[in-house]
């Protein structure tokens, strides 16, 4: 069991982000959703609004305008930037 | 033997060859730069989309094909989308792919009954089968030193129309790869249906497997097995009418890129061999004008001697 999450954001010019977090918030499609480590794998679609990354005693927050979010079994979390 | 002036017009000549070649070696190179960050910057990209398809890609046995761009037909028709550039002087980097493209098109057409059509990319695609009797089906240019992704929507929406209105069966795009300044390859990919394959080739194809460029780490892409069944969100369906189009896109924009950057280290490299070359010539052009002029001297002291002696005799 893990208790970070591997989060990579990028996009078609750079990679966005880049490192462990405790907790994802990201604006789907159907609504917002929190992702925690060891999430179920989970693919959907991102509409516009903030990623908000929470680490040790830090937040970080990444405006977006869409695009996807795949979240895997070992805890990966990838957003693609549309 | 030429003339002293015929020899000095040559230099003169060759001279300002070697300036030009000289002033489009620098360009190239500037532009072979951006180009080549341009594409390296959307490798991590183009690695993270295509491995998201792979994993997705078995999802969509369960159910029925879930996006017209998955299914798989009898192959009658097969599109060839051939990236070339709009302009000419970059070494060998067209002829290459288009004898790369000649060579698929032999060994594919061996089947019966199958037709083959071509989509070309850039100019110089487009007049190298129009003048062989092979009329492209679409043909775009002026795709910039620096392409956008909003540039590739025609290619993009061609091909994608052209396989879902089932007028081709398969898709396959022949470009040029960059593996460094110095080498580059010419590659045949399978674009549409998307199969394991096809996916798994292109992610190795993105990373060189040597270089400064390498750090790609492909075993990481290619080794995601059993992530177990996705969660979709909102459905299924959805994410797949979605998700497919926009790696297509991808797909084909990192094709053009990857073949841009190729385009400004070809060209690059056949400058520099052009100004060496012109520099050469100007050697052996100053020699064979030192002995001309050499022997104009000598001959004209023959006559002076010849003419003094005679006077004094």
């Amino acid at each position: 069991m893990t208790n970070t999450l591997q989060l990579k954001i990028v996009s078609l010019k750079e990679v966005v982000y880049s490192g462990s977090v405790h907790s994802v918030t990201l604006p789907t499609k159907a609504g917002e959703i929190t992702v925690l480590p060891n999430h179920a794998p989970l693919i959907s679609h991102l509409g516009k609004g903030n990623i908000r990354a929470k680490l040790e005693g830090e937040n970080k927050q990444f405006p977006i305008d869409g695009g996807f979010m795949e979240v895997t079994a070992d805890s990966n979390l990838t957003v693609l930037l549309s | 033997m030429a003339t002293l002036r015929t020899i000095r017009l040559r230099i003169k000549g060759t001279k300002n060859i070697k300036q030009i070649t000289r002033a489009m070696e620098a360009v190239s190179a500037v532009k072979m730069r951006k180009s080549q960050q341009a594409a390296l910057a959307a490798r991590p990209y183009a690695t993270a989309a295509l491995r998201l398809l792979k994993n997705i890609h078995g999802s969509s046995v369960e159910g029925g094909v879930l996006s017209p761009l998955l299914e798989k037909r009898e192959v009658k028709n097969t599109l060839l989308v051939v990236v070339t550039s709009d302009k000419g002087l970059a070494g060998p980097f067209n002829a290459n792919v288009l004898k790369k493209a000649e060579q698929f098109i032999k060994n594919t057409a061996v089947e019966p009954k199958k037709v083959i059509s071509i989509a070309a990319v850039g100019k110089k695609a487009g007049e190298y089968f129009s003048r062989r009797g092979r009329t492209p089906a679409n043909s775009w240019t002026g795709h910039g030193d620096f392409v956008e992704l909003g540039e590739v929507e025609h290619v993009f929406d061609f091909v994608r129309k052209s396989f879902e209105q089932k007028k081709v069966d398969e898709v396959f795009v022949v470009y040029t790869n960059f593996l460094s300044a110095m080498k580059q390859e010419v590659v045949v990919r399978k674009l549409l249906p998307f199969s394991e394959e096809g996916l798994e080739e292109m992610v190795k194809g993105i990373a060189p497997d040597k270089g400064r460029f390498a750090e790609v780490n492909v075993q990481d892409v290619v080794d995601v097995v059993n992530v177990g069944e996705y969660l979709f969100e909102p459905s299924p369906k959805e994410i797949f009418d979605t998700l497919l189009p926009t790696l297509l896109k991808i797909e084909i924009y990192h094709a053009i890129l990857e073949a841009n950057a190729s385009e400004h280290s070809s060209r690059m490299i056949a400058m520099r061999n052009a100004t060496d070359n012109a520099g050469e010539l100007i050697k052996s052009y100053t020699v064979s004008l030192n002995k001309a002029r050499q022997s104009a001297i000598n001959k004209e002291l023959a006559e002076i001697t010849g003419g003094s002696e005679a006077l004094t005799q």
